[in-house]
């Protein structure tokens, strides 16, 4: 009989209270995780009071007193931010007056939790420290050194792939301090593994690919309203979901629509996603003449987010780097054909999507198209991206988690 | 007296060059991807004629010398000829050689390797038709006998060809239609009254083409002698064997380091051991031996994947309308009476377009399975679609400029 691992694992941020995918993996790891068994205590920055994760013994840096949600969003916010840029983080922080106890800076922040985790950890019995992602690696390092435990860090994004090959140096430092403390690595792809191995000098007999899974999901029928008019006057609908960062590759969708439009002028290109390039995007929009045919939605989360998606005959992931993107996985299991940049771990479990350079937007324009005019390409694509996103389940990435545990329990 | 009918399959398709929605309209040769890459159709047919054509022309060249008895049947497609024409005439002037000694029998297809059977009566006789000339022209022969393309096969193809006057129709040797009986022996379909249905063993075929090379295999290494010695224990339960098989099995599926021209070289030696055994041709087997069955195939039966069906060409949603799109143009097409646009439509009916386009196996993740020039089935199926988008461009301003 295996012994049932405990595992202290270190997370920034879990729903409903996260800014994007990290939370929705680490909660879908854990839960996959604690059905096979394992013992989790995790430990983050800030916890919701009504949040429900019961499968495993949650703490949090700072405990919501109150239901007020808009207070809870602002904490949220602030705390639970890891894709924010330090200058961004400062901005929010300024905004907000009477949050600033939690620290000046996202390092700081940082900071306090290496504190708060390392003095957790004394009355938590753990066999080994699982760290996501850089705001938590210098946490792991300090409880590594003190307890001598194993440390696994699970690389979600690496400072490259977020700041488009242009990284924060502080940033970076974390990453490769924690990147070789630990005694092994989890990437999401194999993209994010050669990333690993070539911009920081990891072995790669030490990295060990476990792509996310996507929760199973009913497509929902109904469709956004104003989507649904468009739909009945015979638009076709292409649709991006992620932030409006430069990881996510915004003006290549914008390109490509630009393109597409000059064949199919009844289609509709929706934006689902906030960031800093925002208004960069709808400058463009209106300097390529096509802003009527690109609607900007904000940030969908939900119900809104599963409708936008069942009205869209295409999801483009056009990222230039992407270590995973779960968003394909969820645009297919609402019946969209996938068109996903060939810089993305997403590629390696969809055979059911076209894949493209993200900056080829002849590629993509041609792949749309083609797509947008043959029934018998969306069906096939669609039913096979379906059956992709239905095999990629936490289950099998949570087997897969627990033999890289099972090298280091004795 | 037991026979061999070694039959090899000839063909290279015309692929499709990476065409984009921006190329429609812009180009009318949709054949001549240039460069290192797996459409550059002459740079693959020289590099097959190199590992896999000359050597293996030469060696049977060699055998019908050492053998006087040895003989055997080609099929070759009208597009591969085309190539060979075209690019390596060399492999013609072999061919006519090996056709002159008269133990050598050409088959008759179609000439584009398409899958008109299935679509268009109409224009699976003129292929058939034009294949026919194509042989007489090139090898001065006349085919007496017809293999469909990928094998594709029922009792309607049967009567088809029955009345097109051939002598013998080829046919995949698939279990649930023997019924438990041997695939050594002459069939014939139940609605057909004169034509004679042979069909393949497939596993004495698929030892050689499929399992020759393969370590793991437990009959590995395989030689002529071991294989000569199951062929002879056929002997008392069937009359004729029937190896049906590619030709690139020897030098490309096969590589040479693996053996399998020394092997070729030896068994009709090893065979010919058995004072009882001889080879025949595909339509000289259907003239010695008697047919002993009613072979019945209502539905398509095919030599490809375990399923044996038509799903390799015919199977997701992409493929039916690739078909359907390009045999929706033959009125058009034949209307125009423009020989380049009647050429590149048929190069546009190769299977091999639609196999490209197979998924089948994507469901498995086992996404090699299936060999393709392209990187994606999705790719393929684009590639092929701007094609056709283009020849209708063609048509309409051919059809306009007559009015």
């Amino acid at each position: 009989m295996p012994r049932v691992p405990k595992i202290l694992m270190l997370g920034w941020e879990l729903p409903p209270h996260n800014s994007g995918g990290l939370g929705v993996a680490c909660e879908g790891l854990s839960r996959g995780l604690a059905e096979q068994g394992a013992q989790i205590t995790f430990l983050l920055p800030f916890y919701g009071k009504d949040d429900t994760h019961g499968y495993m013994d949650v703490h949090a840096m700072v405990n919501a007193q109150t239901t007020d949600i808009e207070t809870l969003k602002s904490y949220a916010r602030l705390l639970a931010s890891p894709y924010m840029s330090e200058l961004e983080y400062a901005e929010l922080l300024e905004r907000t007056p009477g949050l600033s106890l939690y620290g000046a800076s996202l390092f700081q922040l940082v900071e306090l939790f290496v504190d708060y985790a390392d003095r957790m950890s004394h009355s938590v019995d753990f066999d080994i420290i699982h760290a996501h992602d850089w705001l938590t690696y210098l946490a792991g390092i300090r409880i590594k050194e003190r307890t001598g435990k194993p440390l696994i860090v699970h690389v979600h994004a690496t400072e490259y792939d977020r700041t488009g090959d242009n990284p924060n140096p502080k940033i970076r430092d974390i990453e490769l301090k924690g990147l070789h403390a630990a005694d092994a690595v989890i990437t999401v792809s194999g993209h994010t593994k050669r990333i690993v191995e070539s911009r920081y000098g990891i072995p790669a007999n030490k990295i060990y690919v476990v792509h996310n899974g996507v929760l199973p999901v009913v497509p929902v029928k109904r469709l956004p309203p104003g989507i649904g008019l468009l739909r009945a006057q015979g638009n076709n609908i292409v649709l991006f979901v992620g932030r409006l960062t430069i990881q996510k590759g915004p003006e290549y969708f914008i390109k490509t629509a630009k393109r597409v439009l000059e064949y199919l002028p009844k289609t509709i290109f929706l934006v689902s996603g906030s960031g800093d390039m925002e208004h960069q995007m709808m400058d463009l929009a209106a300097s390529l003449g096509i802003s009527s045919n690109v609607i900007f939605m904000g940030f969908l989360r939900g119900g809104e987010l599963s409708e936008t998606y069942g009205s869209a005959d295409i999801y483009i992931m056009p990222s230039v780097s992407e270590p995973f993107g779960i968003t394909a996985l969820e645009a297919a299991q609402h019946g969209a054909a996938l068109l996903i940049s060939k810089q993305s771990g997403a590629k390696e479990v969809i055979g059911g999507a076209m894949h493209a350079d993200f900056w080829d937007i002849d590629e993509m324009a041609n792949s749309v198209i083609a797509i947008l005019q043959s029934p018998g390409l969306r069906r096939t694509m669609r039913e096979h991206a379906r059956d992709d996103a239905a095999r990629a389940t936490w289950d099998l990435a949570a087997e897969k988690t627990t033999d890289v545990y099972k090298l280091f329990l004795k | 007296m037991p026979s061999i009918c070694f039959y090899f399959q000839i063909h290279q398709p015309y692929r499709v060059k990476k065409m984009r929605i921006f190329d429609v309209g812009g180009t009318d040769d949709y054949f001549d991807e240039q460069g290192d890459t797996l459409r550059n159709n002459r740079a693959i047919a020289e590099k097959v004629a190199r590992k896999s054509y000359i050597p293996m022309l030469r060696t049977l060249r060699d055998l019908l010398v050492q053998h006087p008895e040895f003989k055997f049947t080609f099929s070759i497609s009208g597009v591969a000829l085309q190539q060979f024409e075209a690019w390596i005439p060399e492999i013609i002037t072999m061919l006519r050689d090996l056709a002159l000694t008269g133990r050598v029998e050409f088959l008759n297809e179609t000439s584009h390797h398409s899958l008109s059977f299935l679509y268009s009566p109409k224009e699976f006789r003129k292929q058939v038709e034009a294949h026919r000339n194509h042989i007489e022209r090139l090898f001065g022969v006349t085919p007496t006998s017809f293999r469909n393309t990928e094998l594709i096969y029922n009792n309607a193809l049967a009567k088809e060809v029955e009345d097109l006057g051939f002598t013998a129709v080829l046919a995949e040797g698939w279990d649930p239609l023997l019924g438990g009986r041997t695939p050594n022996q002459a069939y014939r379909a139940p609605n057909a009254s004169r034509i004679v249905t042979l069909v393949k063993n497939y596993r004495l075929s698929d030892d050689i083409a499929f399992r020759f090379g393969n370590r793991d295999w437990a009959s590995w290494p395989l030689t002529a002698e071991k294989f000569a010695h199951w062929v002879h224990s056929v002997a008392g339960s069937g009359e004729l064997i029937n190896l049906f098989m590619d030709f690139e099995t020897f030098g490309e599926h096969q590589w040479e380091d693996t053996g399998i021209f020394e092997f070729m070289r030896a068994l009709p030696g090893e065979i010919l051991k058995h004072p009882d055994f001889d080879f025949v041709t595909v339509t000289e087997a259907a003239q010695r031996y008697p047919v002993r069955g009613i072979y019945d195939a209502h539905a398509p039966v095919t030599w490809a994947d375990t399923e044996r069906d038509l799903t390799a060409w015919m199977g997701n949603p992409m493929q039916l309308e690739a078909l359907r799109s390009v045999y929706s143009l033959e009125d058009a097409v034949l209307e125009s009476g423009d020989q380049k646009i009647l050429e590149d439509w048929r190069k546009l009916q190769t299977s091999d377009h639609f196999y490209y386009m197979c998924t089948k196996y994507f469901a498995d993740g086992d996404v090699h399975k299936y060999f393709s020039p392209y990187e994606t089935p999705y790719e393929a199926f684009v590639a092929y679609n701007n094609a056709l988008a283009d020849l209708r461009t063609r048509l309409h301003a051919h059809l306009r400029n007559k009015d």
